[in-house]
């Protein structure tokens, strides 16, 4: 077998070993059925189990409030970018939406919401090519819009929110998809929090969905079921089958993340890592051009670009050679992109230091 | 040697074991990366020939024409029971559909389609406590029809359509969750043929979709974009993250049932295994078989025992002797035994024995 890289992929990205080895290990007989995980029913016994144990898991570690539903949806964040306005637009007569445009995913959330309705952009990072977290004067929203979007963490552009804004007299809908899991959350100031799970929790196929209870039953007319949130809280996200292994991976997961220490270890941990690449590109800075202003750089993806494509180049291929996987980055932004989330070890971020560090000195 | 037993499951259902340990021997190293399948970007070069690869497959095994595209879709059956009316009403004005209920899944189609359109069903099972595929009146096929759907087979029910009808120029649009991959189907007949993967081509997350590529192009506004059709054929289904897991095991699934000699030999076998089971039926009257004998299903048999307290001792003991999920659907009550490309004849033969040993104890 190839030695396990450090992989830095920005998702579907690394898993902790531990859960690589369970899964491998029950892999052809889940819990003594004689049968594996894959090959159940989404309503058996033992399914419905995980998915209730899963749910469980993430009002703990979340510290999820009453009133608010947890759901599992298919089809990952970007379903959500229509699941979203086909349940809230019509909260208020003018289907109207604000939305915060600090990058590339928020981007596409805006563009498939006007679908639907009337998307109001009320802050846009577009200028500065989306450096920061722009700023947003929550007191001068339309009252008119039926909700506020942003997008907690900016996985392109390596930016993210320090902190939710306070918004009244309309719901906060947040894309969480790359920080869900990796920190504590504030609920009062939230009304919609929605992930991929395949970033900090999981594998790809599933969404987390979290939604205020007096937000469900409202959606268009024309919502598909699937997508219909008060729908999906009534059936227990099993109105159809549902994506049962990256569930199964996700309740492992979650398992793990309880394991280690919950919210306050996660988000400490990811303080630790992004601290070793960030204090990499400053030391080495000029060499290394960091795409994120400081005050509002991601502490789950670290962006920056060096002088030229072909010092790129050399950089993912050198790296790739000592075992650094995944680190080019998406081609909005180009140059490169460490993803540093939850199952990332302490390790794999002091080992890109290191090897950003001598890079550097060779190169520089 | 892990503990397996013979799964009958309606969907998610049993897997071929050798695919099983394939996956796991190559969980935790996918292609030689050094990282497992579930941790690779959907589009690093791996993963992405994967997905070519995988349709490939699929167009080979089958004979996909080159007028239709193959799409790969989040969710199962249920959300192209949204994503069907979203794609296809808007191709005339009366944004009308024509639908055969057959059943469970297709009631529930017709309810999904219903929120987004005008929807007809002209031709029902109900009368026949849905034994049989109904008869179609040719002067239903209303032709400012959009398409007409059919479930070619009824999972919950044990029907399956052993032809199609005739509906002229109104697309064909086949809910094939249960049986794709499973016999033999001249694809060109359809417009649409659509299935999820957890029954005959793996496990659940992903849905299979094969469009006529002039029915592409006419979503309704308001259709979200990862189930327009065309967007995604333009992304080659890479639209978003796709389920990766999913598509790798579908993948695995198309290659061995390459290996075990393709479409053809795969018909057969089912049709070999199908009757293993209705013969015991038909020996005599303990069980009742609940499908009409012209549109009996080779996926799901589904029968019934003299009284509960039987049918309770049956299910029961079959599970202690090893076979497992053999209850029936709650909408159709009973026995259920779904028998896919992937249950081993020996599964069956077992099933077979035990229903005879069944009989003789408790006759």
């Amino acid at each position: 077998m190839t030695e396990r890289v450090f992989n830095f992929s920005a998702g579907p990205a690394t898993l902790p070993l531990s859960v690589m080895e369970r899964v491998r290990d029950e892999l052809l007989d889940f819990g003594g059925l004689g049968a594996s995980v894959m090959e159940i029913s989404h309503l058996a016994p033992e399914f419905k189990a995980i998915l209730a144990e899963s749910e469980r898991l993430i009002r703990e570690l979340l510290a999820v409030p009453q009133g608010y539903q947890v759901l599992f949806c298919h089809g990952g964040a970007q379903m959500q970018f229509s699941a979203v306005p086909m349940n809230l637009l019509r909260l208020k007569p003018a289907r109207k939406a604000a939305y915060v445009v600090s990058g590339n995913f928020a981007g596409r959330a805006a563009a498939e919401a006007g679908r639907f309705g009337v998307v109001e952009v009320v802050a846009t990072s577009q200028a500065t090519g989306h450096d920061r977290i722009p700023e947003v004067d929550t007191r001068a929203l339309d009252p008119g819009s039926s909700y506020l979007h942003i997008t907690g963490n900016n996985t392109v552009m390596g930016t993210q929110w320090r902190e939710y804004p306070q918004v009244s007299g309309m719901p906060l809908v947040v894309d969480a998809t790359s920080e869900l899991l990796s920190r504590p959350l504030d609920f009062s100031r939230i009304g919609v929090i929605y992930a991929g799970a395949q970033k900090n929790f999981g594998p790809p196929g599933v969404a987390v969905v979290i939604v205020r209870d007096d937000l469900l039953g409202h959606g268009l007319p024309n919502t598909p079921k699937l997508l219909d949130y008060a729908r999906l809280a009534t059936d227990h996200s099993l109105g159809s089958t549902a994506n049962t292994f990256s569930i199964y991976v996700t309740w492992l997961m979650l398992q793990w993340i309880r394991d280690q220490g919950g919210m306050p270890e996660m988000r400490a941990r990811s303080e630790q890592r992004a601290k070793r690449v960030y204090e990499a590109l400053d030391r080495h800075a000029g060499f290394y051009r960091p795409h994120a202003q400081p005050g509002h750089r991601s502490l789950m993806n670290a962006t920056f670009r060096l002088a030229s494509p072909e010092l790129e180049d050399r950089f993912v291929r050198e790296s790739e050679a000592q075992g650094l996987y995944g680190l080019k980055g998406h081609k909005v932004v180009g140059g490169i992109r460490a993803s540093l989330y939850n199952a990332m070890p302490l390790e794999g971020a002091q080992a890109l230091a290191e090897f950003m560090q001598d890079f550097a000195r060779r190169n520089g | 040697m892990p503990h397996r037993v013979h799964n009958f499951n309606a969907g998610p259902s049993t897997l071929p074991v050798s695919v099983l340990e394939r996956i796991q021997s190559e969980l935790l190293d996918f292609a030689g990366l050094g990282a497992s399948v579930i941790e690779v970007s959907h589009r690093s070069q791996e993963f992405m020939r994967l997905v070519e690869e995988t349709r490939e497959q699929v167009r080979r095994l089958m004979n996909v024409p080159a007028s239709h595209a193959i799409l790969f879709c989040h969710g199962g059956g249920h959300m192209q029971f949204s994503a069907v009316p979203l794609n296809l009403l808007g191709l005339k004005p009366a944004r009308k559909a024509l639908y055969v209920d057959t059943g469970n899944f297709a009631l529930r189609a017709i309810e999904d389609a219903s929120r987004q359109g005008y929807i007809r069903t002209i031709a029902s099972g109900r009368n026949t406590d849905y034994d049989r595929i109904p008869e179609l009146e040719p002067g239903d096929l209303d032709p400012d029809a959009s398409y007409l759907h059919l479930t070619t087979n009824n999972t919950a029910m044990g029907t399956r359509w052993n032809a199609w009808p005739d509906a002229g120029a109104i697309p064909l649009v086949g809910d094939m969750t249960s049986d794709i991959l499973s016999r033999r189907v001249e694809v060109s007949r359809f417009g649409v043929i659509y299935a999820s993967a957890q029954k005959n081509v793996g496990i659940a997350g992903v849905s299979v979709v094969i469009v006529r590529k002039d029915l592409m192009g006419h979503a309704l506004p308001g259709t979200p974009s990862l189930l327009d059709y065309r967007q995604l054929h333009e992304d080659g289904s890479l639209t978003n993250t796709v389920p990766t897991f999913t598509l790798y095991v579908m993948k695995l699934l198309l290659e061995w049932l390459d290996d075990q000699g393709g479409l053809e030999a795969m018909e057969q076998a089912n049709a070999r295994k199908a009757k293993l089971l209705y013969d015991v039926l038909d020996r005599g009257a303990y069980y009742r078989a609940f499908a009409h004998r012209a549109h009996r299903s080779d996926m799901n048999i589904t029968f019934t025992l003299p009284d509960a307290a039987r049918l309770e001792r049956f299910l029961a003991q079959a599970h202690e002797n090893g076979l497992y999920a053999l209850k029936g659907h709650s909408f159709r009550g009973g026995v259920r035994a779904s028998i896919y490309n992937a249950m081993p004849e020996a599964g069956v033969r077992a099933l077979a024995e035990f229903m005879t040993e069944f009989e003789r104890r408790n006759g």
